[in-house]
């Protein structure tokens, strides 16, 4: 247990040295929260309902996918790739009495928590200030069901950051493909929009997928859009969705590992 | 007129002091201190056309500074400086087509792509016609043995091949003044000598103007018959490198091979010893009374063979470093 | 000499030299035209030699992000008919030309991402040794051809959008358009140039070019969106709304002459400031002494 704490410690104070670059990234968020927030209020200036929401929901479905996005999808794994690409460094992890996968895991603890708190505290001073409206969770239940099923969504986006990383072992340049698949999430997911306002059959579509189990159910779960039963059961497909990929992550984490160590760097 | 004209260049700059601890940062926060340092100091000279000029100096002796204000990238605080006419940092084109650096640790060819393509990139921007670029390439490449590793990517050759292909690059526009800072370094022996053969040949055959910066004596030695040594910021010596030797250096060194085994003692009446070994040593003898020790020596010792020799120049411009201090 | 021969000789001498200054800006142009295409060309061969793969994911990207937002405006404006009183067509016109303009101030300018890297590799020192506008030579470092794969598609569908705009579309508007988009480019030519010179005054990396590449995504739709405040602060602060929604708003003769006006004003002046901050910041880099 030490030794992860440890970790974590390394991790924040990493964080503190890098701030100026870590206060951007919530920058850039509030930014897009600004955008959304006036696109909605603007639409629902002449209309109560629209897609199933009203005024309320929508602007706290803003919000809290601006926050989840924070605790959700910034993640720490995105290093992977860029640590892969460093032999030396990466084996010496792999020698440590520590798991790399659970390493890492306790890094994106500690930046998803640091990236939490200015983010809130943000939000809690603009919904003050401007007198924002919100909804409230429809009840005790509905919270604790929301609170599994963002761990769950947090775990599922931990294990497709190391699945994408792992194409470091193979290429040097991973960014690229990292930027096409978290915009592909990213939107499947409903970070910018509810999925309720696509097409129907995009909709079926993209339901198929992992992603909306990120933000869109999480947060529908909050808003009382799903009853018991659905909410219920969007946690089983979530934690199903979590098993396959994780043991997808561990598949292909073995193979490339076999192959990175064939190269010998 | 001379092609380099330095007189009286002074380059002072000015550093925030930063104070240690809280109530030192506290402190800078409302008065910053600065501190002058002056990292070139009343430097003149003045280089003809053709001249190979060798500048050393330790690191922090001004000879970059004195270097980037020459190549027009920083302007002086005083003083007169004139390349060709032309007041450097004002960076007229007419100027810098006549001019290039060389940077030993820096390189200026794209890595991922052939050689060829930088020198088509610095053909465009010096502006040089395609019969002249072709010459020039076809030229230099055979003068320097890579004409087959011009379409090769620069990530591929060895170090003394980037090296060459750099040189090149910057040859293109057939440049008047040259300044070449440390050519040689991370090179093997041949690879050394290549470069200062290639160096040598290309002063004499186009008259260019070169500056040589080096931490290798061998590449002053062989190179430049003048050298300028700067040292915290002055110039401490101006002239033929043969002279520094008799000037400075107080003594000779005199290798001597026995023809049986002589022991220290022996030796150590005669001078300061700087090698020894049963069977061959080296001493110092100082200049004055060279002679008359070298024959007591041949007199009293079982000597096979006996040299003369100057001091290693490197030994006389560390002791004129330390000396300074 | 005669007052008529002074005045000839005068005039063929003016004459002489205006032409020798029309062939050097000229010779200048075709230069730097030559040198802009090397670049580019080097860079494509770096790329290609690099990772094919890797251009192709993030093409894909750019388009997906394009793809959804698209769809996005549909679907949202074909249940609400208007957003801030614009038409569905109206608002995916305000959409293109955020794209247009984002996508090809982002082809001329990216070398603003890779300044903080080219100060420290010395690249900088090296390109002001060089007969070369070093402004021009930072500014073209980094030209990827591949955005033009990018810009083809948004063109076309620009294109379709204007063709389905209900409005009537008059031929002075169109070219108020394309001139207000020249002056986006101006203004995003502006910005890039204050951030470099910024990196080489600080000789830090400037990550706030991430600031501003945020701040323009808000111009995706049409600012009459946002708040009075906000509208105020996009349009005489960091100017994005004259850059995207102006030129939109002219196609759809919304917006009054004095604002378009104002528009070429502010392009002037963020021309005239940025490239007054770039000879400051290389006089500071280059420390001239007092």
């Amino acid at each position: 247990m030490k030794k992860y704490l440890a970790v974590g410690r390394i991790a924040f104070a990493n964080i503190l040295q890098y701030r100026w670059e870590y206060l951007l990234v919530q920058a850039r968020a509030i930014l897009l929260l600004i955008t959304l927030y006036f696109l909605w209020t603007q639409v629902f200036k002449t209309r109560v309902n629209l897609f199933n929401f009203n005024r309320e929901q929508i602007i706290t479905y803003v919000f809290l996918a601006t926050i989840l996005r924070q605790f959700v999808i910034i993640s720490a794994t995105d290093q992977i790739a860029a640590e892969l690409q460093s032999w030396g460094k990466f084996f010496s992890y792999l020698l440590r009495p520590i798991g790399y996968f659970r390493y890492w895991f306790t890094v994106d603890l500690v930046y998803k928590f640091a990236g939490l708190i200015p983010i809130s505290l943000i939000i809690f001073i603009f919904v003050r200030v401007f007198n924002i409206v919100l909804t409230r969770p429809a009840g005790v239940f509905y919270i604790l069901l929301f609170a599994i099923s963002v761990l769950i969504a947090i775990l599922i986006y931990f294990y497709i950051g190391i699945l994408v990383s792992t194409a470091g072992f193979w290429t040097s340049q991973v960014w690229g493909l990292q930027f096409l698949v978290v915009l592909i999430l990213e939107f499947s997911a409903g970070a910018y929009f509810p999925l309720n306002v696509l097409p129907s059959n995009l909709q079926f579509f993209i339901k198929l997928t992992p992603f909306p189990y990120l933000l869109y159910y999480p947060i529908s779960i909050f808003l009382g859009k799903l009853s018991y039963l659905q909410s219920i059961q969007a946690i089983l497909i979530a934690t199903l969705w979590l098993f396959t990929i994780f043991l997808l992550t561990k598949f292909v984490w073995g193979k490339g590992l076999k192959a990175y160590e064939a190269w010998g760097g | 007129m001379s092609v380099i004209y330095v007189n009286k260049l002074t380059k002072v700059y000015s550093v925030v002091q930063k104070e240690l601890g809280f109530s030192g940062t506290l402190k800078s926060f409302f008065h910053r201190r600065h501190k002058q340092i002056k990292a070139v100091d009343e430097v003149t000279f003045k280089i003809d056309e053709g001249e190979l000029v060798g500048f050393i100096g330790p690191n922090g002796a001004g000879k970059t500074t004195t270097l980037k204000v020459l190549s027009g990238l920083l302007y002086p605080t005083s003083g007169e400086v004139a390349i060709l006419g032309y007041n450097p940092w004002q960076r007229k084109p007419e100027f810098q087509k006549q001019f290039a650096f060389v940077a030993g640790q820096k390189n200026q060819l794209w890595w991922d792509l052939p050689a060829y393509e930088t020198f088509l990139l610095n053909k465009e921007i010096y502006g040089v016609s395609d019969k002249d670029f072709n010459k020039r390439i076809e030229y230099l490449s055979k003068m320097l043995d890579i004409s087959d590793l011009l379409k090769t990517q620069v990530k591929k050759l060895s170090l003394g091949q980037r090296m060459k292909a750099e040189l090149i690059a910057a040859l293109i526009h057939q440049p008047k003044v040259l300044f070449l800072d440390e050519p040689t370094i991370g090179l093997d022996v041949v690879a050394q000598k290549k470069m200062r053969d290639f160096i040598k040949n290309y002063n004499q055959e186009f008259g260019a103007t070169i500056i040589l910066t080096s931490h290798y004596m061998g590449d002053v030695e062989e190179l430049s018959k003048r050298v300028i040594i700067m040292d915290k910021g002055r110039v401490i010596y101006d002239g033929q490198l043969s002279k520094i030797v008799s000037k400075f250096a107080k003594h000779k060194v005199v290798s001597l091979d026995f023809e049986k085994e002589t022991s220290r003692d022996q030796l150590e009446k005669f001078g300061r010893i700087d090698q020894y070994d049963p069977f061959a040593a080296k001493i110092r003898i100082s200049r004055d009374c060279i002679t008359d020790v070298t024959a007591k020596i041949l007199k009293e010792l079982p000597i096979r063979d006996l040299a003369i020799e100057e001091p290693p120049i490197e030994e006389i411009v560390r002791m004129l470093f330390t000396k300074n201090k | 000499m005669t007052s008529a021969m002074q005045k000839n000789f005068k005039f063929h001498f003016c004459e002489a030299k205006l032409r020798k200054i029309m062939s050097n800006f000229k010779f200048s142009i075709l230069k730097y035209c030559k040198v802009w295409l090397r670049l580019g060309k080097m860079r494509f061969q770096e790329y290609y030699i690099q990772s094919r793969l890797h251009s192709l994911f993030l093409i894909s990207g750019k388009l997906v992000r394009f793809s959804f937002f698209f769809i996005f405006i549909i679907a949202l404006l074909t249940k609400t008919q208007t957003l801030a009183g614009f038409s569905l067509y109206q608002t995916l016109l305000f959409f293109m030309t955020f794209n247009l303009i984002d996508i090809t101030s982002q082809f001329f300018f990216r070398s603003a991402y890779a300044i903080g890297n080219m100060i420290n590799k010395g690249e900088v020192d090296f390109i002001l040794t060089q007969p070369v506008n070093s402004l021009f030579r930072i500014i073209s470092d980094n030209i990827d051809l591949l955005d033009l794969a990018t810009l083809a598609p948004v063109i076309a569908v620009l294109g379709l959008v204007i063709a389905r705009l209900q409005t009537p579309i008059t031929s002075t508007n169109f070219i108020l358009y394309i001139l207000l988009c020249f002056n986006a480019l101006l203004i995003a030519f502006s910005i890039h140039v204050a951030i470099i010179a910024l990196s080489i005054l600080t000789q830090e990396i400037s990550s706030e070019i991430w600031i501003y590449r945020d701040l323009m995504t808000m111009a995706r739709f049409p600012v009459d969106i946002y708040s009075r405040s906000i509208q105020f602060a996009l349009t005489f602060i960091i100017p994005i709304a004259v850059m995207v929604s102006f030129p939109a708003k002219v196609l759809l003769e919304v917006l009054s002459w004095q604002w378009i006006i104002l528009a070429f004003l502010i392009g002037a002046i963020s021309f005239g400031a940025s490239i007054r901050f770039w000879h400051f910041a290389l006089r500071k880099y280059s420390s001239i002494s007092t």
